[in-house]
């Protein structure tokens, strides 16, 4: 049986979190959610990932950051942005990072499962 | 002096025309005499100079005697006047002027009787004279004084009439009973009396304000007539407070009270009547109105447009939050979409989880709360709602405002740092427009540190009791401060330092924060930026939610 997929969520909107959180527990998938960029990188830095799901706008680090932070690190897995305030600078910023999608909230929660499963292969 | 002509001219008669009297009385009686008495031969010579022209004239009788009567007193007399009466009469009486030892005119009354000799031949002048100056300087001031009062009455920017209430006086003490002691009360019990009583009431004069007021097309329209006429039913109370006051004693009252024009059209005045000492008592009675309507009209008008103003301003904020608005209701929407998804696919399973299932339904309904609750704020701003006062909780709305704009600080890096003292006293205002004040001054406050890079931007709201009857609430930023020597100018209307700005936020939140009882002043910080502080009254009662 194939491992299930763990993704990382960070959103500082708590709803938003838990519900995606819900969601993706629902589809069988493995999900770690975090308040911030900077809960996410004190997260276990030798854990398995297979996807993080992070949030544009954000106190203290937004999503960009957290980006150039985790390029620095050379990380392999891939990032998916998600940004209630589109903007085409951002988008090219994000995708110029590596961003592997660039989503506009509200996001269908099946729409981001299966960009996953795609990426995921 | 007598005062009394006809006396004078009684003296000039018996001493003239009555020979019986023997010579040595009659230089007596003139010696005795207050007026003035002078003979002049022919040559106007003065022969004679009595006690009472030493008094009036300042000359005693030894420097006036012998002098040539014109010369020294400079007279001003009409001489073709006096010639033809002298030929006519042997008489003449009239007004003429002379000159006293001290240079002042004055004017004189003068009566003078030819001289005769037995022969008949004029041989002189007697004369005998009363000073006018006073009574002329006084019908003089009479006269200015009553040019001055009719100037003003026509000329006056408000109604004035002038009217005779003898009869309605007459009226009400007929009616009113013998032992009567409360005025005040039976007139106002007497409506139909105030009624008659007015009808009583007879304009003598109206200005052109008048006119104007009553839509008449002339002053004959009012004069002659009683107000009644512009009394619409049931206006007595106006008109019986004033005659219940006249009855007291005062001088002057003062009533509010409706009255109709000739075109029908509905006033509201303010009257205020006096009373002028004048013969018969309340015979003279000046009347003022003052038209309430237009400035009550302006008012409500007034009051609207500040209404629609503090409105315009709010909706305008609401379009810079825009965003964070729809943002704020995204973010629960999001949850609810991802928590219905889930819900249904944890049911769908093999083994479902009714649990899970119950957790996402649980969630879903605490989010479109939170939606919802978003959208009633925004709805509270944007309606168009009369301002009440109620019984507000500073600390809430802070809690509020500093939500609705967190995306608008987030977005420009601002740290905001809300500190309310605890066991704050409820204030009294509308909730509504101490949001807006606050709202637009957390706006104005990021606004102004966005250009700031070398520290902390720092948003600081604190709310601080002053005293048991107000409170205080400090916005200050670490912004770039506010220019200028006068901080205070930036309430000033269009002041503004934005391109696209109107100028008006700061404006209305001071109307805002006056109109409520409060005040508002800026000051720029010892350091970096500016601070907004207003002040609002404590409130009496609950909170309203």
């Amino acid at each position: 049986m194939r491992r299930p997929i763990n993704i990382c969520v960070v959103d500082d909107d708590a709803d938003v979190r838990f519900s995606l959180k819900s969601f993706l527990r629902s589809a069988g998938v493995e999900v770690h959610v975090f308040g911030s960029a900077r809960e996410f990188l004190a997260y276990e830095p030798g854990s398995r990932i297979d996807c993080l799901v992070t949030d544009l706008h954000m106190e203290e680090m937004d999503g960009l950051a957290l980006q150039e932070e985790l390029r620095s690190q050379h990380c392999s897995y891939p990032v998916i942005v998600m940004t209630a305030f589109p903007t085409k600078a951002t988008e090219e910023r994000s995708i110029g990072l590596g961003a592997a999608a660039y989503l506009t909230k509200p996001v269908d929660p099946d729409m981001l499962l299966e960009s996953v499963e795609n990426l995921l292969g | 002096m007598s005062k009394n002509s006809g006396q004078s001219d009684a003296h000039v008669q018996d001493l003239g025309l009555a020979p019986v009297v023997p010579l040595a009385e009659q230089a007596r009686i003139l010696e005795l005499t207050h007026d003035t008495v002078i003979i002049r031969d022919s040559g106007d010579i003065i022969l004679y100079w009595n006690d009472g022209a030493e008094a009036l004239y300042g000359f005693t009788r030894s420097e006036a005697l012998g002098q040539r009567c014109d010369h020294l007193l400079q007279c001003d007399y009409p001489s073709e006047e006096v010639r033809n009466a002298f030929q006519a009469t042997g008489r003449w009486s009239g007004e003429m002027s002379r000159i006293r030892r001290d240079g002042t005119r004055i004017l004189l009354s003068s009566r003078w009787l030819q001289r005769r000799d037995p022969d008949g031949h004029a041989v002189g002048v007697m004369e005998t004279s009363l000073d006018r100056t006073k009574e002329e300087r006084s019908e003089t001031e009479r006269k200015r004084s009553e040019h001055r009062y009719s100037a003003i009455f026509h000329a006056a920017g408000f109604a004035i009439w002038e009217s005779d209430w003898s009869g309605v006086r007459r009226h009400i003490l007929e009616h009113a009973p013998d032992d009567i002691s409360d005025f005040r009360g039976w007139l106002a019990s007497h409506p139909d009396i105030v009624r008659e009583a007015a009808g009583r009431a007879v304009i003598r004069d109206v200005n052109q304000a008048a006119i104007e007021l009553f839509e008449a097309s002339g002053s004959q329209d009012l004069v002659g007539t009683s107000i009644i006429g512009r009394y619409p039913e049931g206006g007595e109370e106006g008109f019986a407070r004033i005659l219940a006051g006249m009855v007291e004693g005062a001088d002057v009252i003062e009533a509010e009270t409706h009255l109709s024009t000739f075109g029908g059209r509905k006033l509201d005045v303010i009257l205020r009547a006096t009373l002028v000492p004048d013969g018969e008592p309340w015979s003279r009675a000046l009347i003022m109105a003052f038209d309430e309507t237009e400035r009550k009209e302006a008012r409500k008008k007034l009051e609207q447009s500040a209404a629609e103003l503090a409105h315009a301003s709010r909706i305008s904020v609401l379009g810079q939050l825009t965003a964070s608005i729809a943002h704020e209701v995204n973010q629960p929407l999001t949850a609810i979409l991802n928590y219905g998804k889930s819900g249904r696919r944890w049911l769908a399973r093999e083994d479902p989880d009714v649990a899970e299932a119950t957790e996402c339904l649980a969630q879903i309904v605490s989010n479109a709360t939170r939606a919802a609750e978003v959208i009633a704020r925004v709805r509270a701003l944007a309606r168009k709602s009369r301002p009440q006062t109620e019984c507000i909780s500073l600390a809430s709305l802070i809690e509020e405002s500093i939500s609705l704009v967190s995306r608008e600080a987030l977005a420009a890096h601002v740290v905001m740092l809300p500190a309310c003292e605890q066991d704050l006293p409820l204030v009294a205002g509308d909730r509504v427009q101490v949001q807006q004040v606050l709202v637009n001054l957390l706006m104005n406050a990021i606004q102004a540190m966005t250009d700031v890079v070398d520290r902390a931007r720092l948003l600081n709201v604190e709310a601080t009791s002053i005293d048991d009857e107000m409170v205080c609430v400090l916005v200050s930023d670490t912004g770039t401060g506010i220019s200028g020597e006068d901080p205070m100018h930036i309430f000033a209307p269009f002041y503004t330092t934005k391109g696209d700005g109107m100028g008006m936020g700061l404006s209305i939140c001071r109307s805002i924060i006056e109109a409520q009882g409060g005040r508002i002043t800026a000051s720029n910080n010892p350091n970096y930026g500016a601070t907004i502080a207003f002040t609002l009254p404590v409130g009496v009662g609950a909170a309203v939610p």
